[in-house]
């Protein structure tokens, strides 16, 4: 097992995407090797879904979701951002485990509200 | 496409590299969205990669602003527009899954999603309803965290004059209009936008990735790169 400390990863700002890759980058690999991987985000003042999304909903691209339940774990969020990143793994989940179609449709949804 | 004689605001591009930032910033409802709604791994379909770099620059500039202590705020109408599209793109993901998909018009059968029929798909996914909206508010309140109210600075009677004449001398909507108004009143002219509309406004600071807003003031001689206080 291995805790990855999101302060000295990414710093007290988790709200970019492409730093939730870096951390999603160094989960992945832990996973690949079979290890379990802890989360540690104490000291993090600003989380967001996007964030959290690039962070540990990416995983879900690579493993299926019994694998993250059981090998993915996180510590230091209060009990909002606890909801937030069960939310940001269920819509990860229902997304990855659709069709392509399905996939494609979602998308759609999403970008159309900012298109209009 | 803006034509140059439209832009009244000075614009940043927030895709150029700054260290310097306003002391307060009010976001606007695209903003609240990209920034904190979950779509992201929606965008791995391919379907709007345009947009997906717009939506990292701005999660881009809030995460260095809120590394410089800038205070992000934004207006109790504006959070409800927020909560409005989460709601809205919710049940049209609901709709689009859906393999007993309703027709949207009956009378009319095979008509795709729009705005319009957002009314009937709350009503004929009622049951989902309560689900959906917790969802939702998980978002808005961590948004909420982050992005604070803008303090009332006057009464409903002066904001609404105030917003009713930021609106008469822009082509913007009202909503966006009292977005200024009241990020005006409150000494904060400063918004952060996706927004065309924003560039019809006087006296603010439009900070922007939007490709045509920055086009468009560079063309008119209103785009900047510096504002506010050194970090």
């Amino acid at each position: 097992m291995i805790q990855i400390c999101v302060l000295d990863v990414v710093g007290p700002v988790c709200v970019d995407p492409e730093d939730g890759a870096v951390l999603c980058l160094r989960a992945k690999e832990a996973m690949l090797r079979g290890l379990s991987v802890t989360l540690d985000f104490a000291g993090v003042r600003a989380l967001t879904s996007s964030f959290l999304n690039s962070a540990v909903g990416c995983l879900l691209a690579t493993f299926p979701a019994e694998t993250v339940k059981h090998k993915l774990s996180w510590s230091g969020l209060d009990a909002a951002d606890e909801e937030l990143i069960g939310l940001v793994l269920k819509n990860a989940n229902r997304f990855y485990s659709a069709t392509p179609e399905a996939r494609k449709a979602l998308a759609s949804a999403s970008s159309a509200v900012v298109e209009d | 496409m803006i034509s140059p004689s439209l832009v009244k605001v000075q614009v940043v591009d927030i895709r150029s590299t700054t260290d310097s930032f306003p002391r307060t910033v009010v976001a606007d409802a695209n903003v609240l969205y990209f920034v904190y709604y979950d779509f992201t791994s929606l965008s791995d379909a391919g379907v709007c990669v345009p947009s997906y770099s717009q939506r990292q620059s701005y999660s881009k500039w809030l995460a260095r602003a809120i590394s410089r202590q800038v205070t992000v705020c934004s207006t109790a109408t504006t959070f409800a527009e927020f909560v409005q599209l989460m709601e809205r793109v919710e049940l049209h993901c609901y709709w689009v899954t859906d393999p007993n998909q309703p027709e949207l018009d009956d009378d009319n059968p095979g008509q795709p999603f729009s705005p319009k029929y957002v009314k009937k798909l709350r009503y004929h996914y009622s049951d989902r309803l309560s689900a959906i909206r917790a969802n939702v508010e998980t978002y808005l309140q961590s948004a909420r965290r982050n992005v604070e109210l803008l303090p009332a600075v006057s009464t409903n009677v002066d904001a609404f004059s105030a917003t009713v004449q930021t609106w008469r001398s822009s082509t913007a909507d009202i909503g966006d209009a009292a977005l200024v108004a009241e990020a005006k009143r409150a000494g904060a002219p400063h918004i952060i936008s996706d927004d065309a509309d924003f560039v019809s406004f006087e006296g603010i600071h439009l900070y922007s990735a939007n490709p045509a807003v920055v086009a468009a003031a560079s063309q008119s001689n209103k785009l900047i790169r510096i504002v506010g206080r050194p970090s």
